[in-house]
């Protein structure tokens, strides 16, 4: 596992990939953060990082997939996959070992965003009014919204030989799994019903709730669960294509 | 030949079972740590027992819709989130938020004078939106209804004369935590 972790590391940093990813995540948010007078920080009076966590599945929507989207795909495009099954690796090793080294190529991404913590810090009035515990669970939170759109991607990956199918199944699979239920919950059929549990099927209702503040045990369990299914799945696709 | 369920899927519907069992059952037995420094989400032994108590269906409407500036839409932020709280605690409690000043001039005037008969007055509101100083009416009502009986709650803290705008809607959020179950008590 570890040793496939090195390699996919390595291969990210030896490449423009992960400069990309890090550089188009935080100007994106950088912009809309500081720049852009509708989500601005600066505009709105209350010290709080609120536009980067509200922002950050949008932009994460289209990086992550991009980031996994290579993952099996380019493997069985190139052929190199059945080089990597011969070595002495369990099939799941490979498969945490990629999901690890794309997942930690997002929290670089996210790592230089504590200097808009810090900025925020020091620009409350008083300095240092504003609520850090919230911030923390928020992190937490995107932590685990990352991890799940990760395995999503990975199971686009799995799924198809063709890294552009790759990107969009794995974008549309994200975007529905974070999204679509929400919308779905607000259906008229569903009011009064069914609504708080087709909400809870989506990653959206548990990242806001995360994203308050409060780390609830049910929203972890939610996430795990996401991603055991997305690493089984993907498992399961890939030894069945073999 | 006969086709059998190969061993990576079986694993996978296992995990799957095992993944949709945990949640279930997370959902009955769930704790959670409140990192907020005011521990905004942890609900008091006496606001959740007075909740659950509620026996009625409690029907909220909240006029805080629509455009407005980031103080305001931190209101109505935290207005929907600690609705959304009780009302998973006990889902007698229904809400939904409502634009007052919608449609055209006549209607607005019309909704503006059936308002101000209960009381319902709007606040005037004056702020720079980047280009232009804009001047609006804003409803920060709560109207509540339990059965036959009515209240309506002023979202905003009372507001001492010169105080500064910020300063009031920084304190109303805060307040709705504590003002919430008084009001509920009162109905």
């Amino acid at each position: 596992m570890i040793s496939i972790f090195w390699k996919e590391i390595h291969t990210f940093f030896s490449s423009l990939i992960a400069y990309m990813v890090i550089a188009v995540f935080l100007v994106l948010n950088g912009l809309f953060m500081w720049v852009f007078t509708d989500s601005s920080v600066l505009d709105y009076n209350y010290a709080s990082m609120d536009p980067l966590f509200s922002l950050a599945p949008f932009i994460l929507l289209i990086l992550i997939p991009a980031i996994t989207m290579r993952s099996f795909a380019e493997e069985r495009q190139r052929g190199t996959i059945e080089f990597l099954f011969t070595k002495p690796l369990s099939d799941y090793d490979i498969i945490w070992g990629k999901f690890l080294a794309n997942f930690c190529l997002v929290l670089f991404a996210l790592l230089p965003t504590a200097v808009y913590y810090y900025s925020v810090y020091q620009l409350g009035s008083p300095v240092g009014n504003l609520d850090s515990g919230a911030i923390a669970g928020s992190y937490i939170g995107l932590f685990f919204l990352s991890a799940s759109f990760v395995a999503l991607g990975m199971l686009a990956s799995a799924l198809t030989d063709n890294q552009i199918v790759a990107f969009i199944l794995g974008a549309f699979l994200c975007f529905v799994v974070h999204w679509a239920f929400d919308y779905l919950a607000s259906l008229p059929v569903f009011i009064g019903n069914a609504d708080a549990f087709i909400d809870g099927l989506g990653i959206q209702s548990h990242y806001d709730a995360m994203s308050k503040g409060a780390i609830d045990t049910k929203d972890l369990v939610y996430f795990a669960g996401l991603i055991a299914i997305c690493i089984t799945a993907c498992h399961a696709i890939i030894t069945s294509k073999k | 030949m006969k086709k059998k369920i190969s061993p990576a899927w079986f694993n996978f519907f296992m995990v799957a079972g095992i993944a949709i069992l945990a949640n279930f059952v997370s959902s009955y037995f769930s704790t959670y740590i409140d990192l907020t420094q005011d521990k905004r989400y942890t609900l008091t032994p006496a606001t959740e027992e007075a909740v659950e108590k509620i026996d009625e269906i409690i029907y909220i409407k909240v006029l805080l819709e629509g455009e407005f500036p980031a103080g305001f839409k931190r209101l109505q932020a935290s207005t929907r989130e600690m609705l959304n709280q009780r009302k998973a605690i006990n889902p007698r409690i229904q809400f939904e938020f409502e634009n007052p000043v919608q449609g055209t001039q006549d209607e607005i005037i019309k909704t503006r004078d059936a308002q101000a008969k209960d009381g319902v007055v709007p606040t005037s509101l004056k702020y720079y939106d980047g280009t232009q100083l804009v001047q609006k009416a804003i409803y920060p009502y709560a109207l509540i209804n339990i059965g036959t009986k009515r209240a309506i709650v002023n979202l905003l803290e009372e507001q001492q004369p010169g105080s500064d705008e910020e300063v009031i809607l920084n304190n109303s959020i805060s307040l709705w935590n504590t003002s919430l179950p008084i009001l509920f008590r009162r109905c």
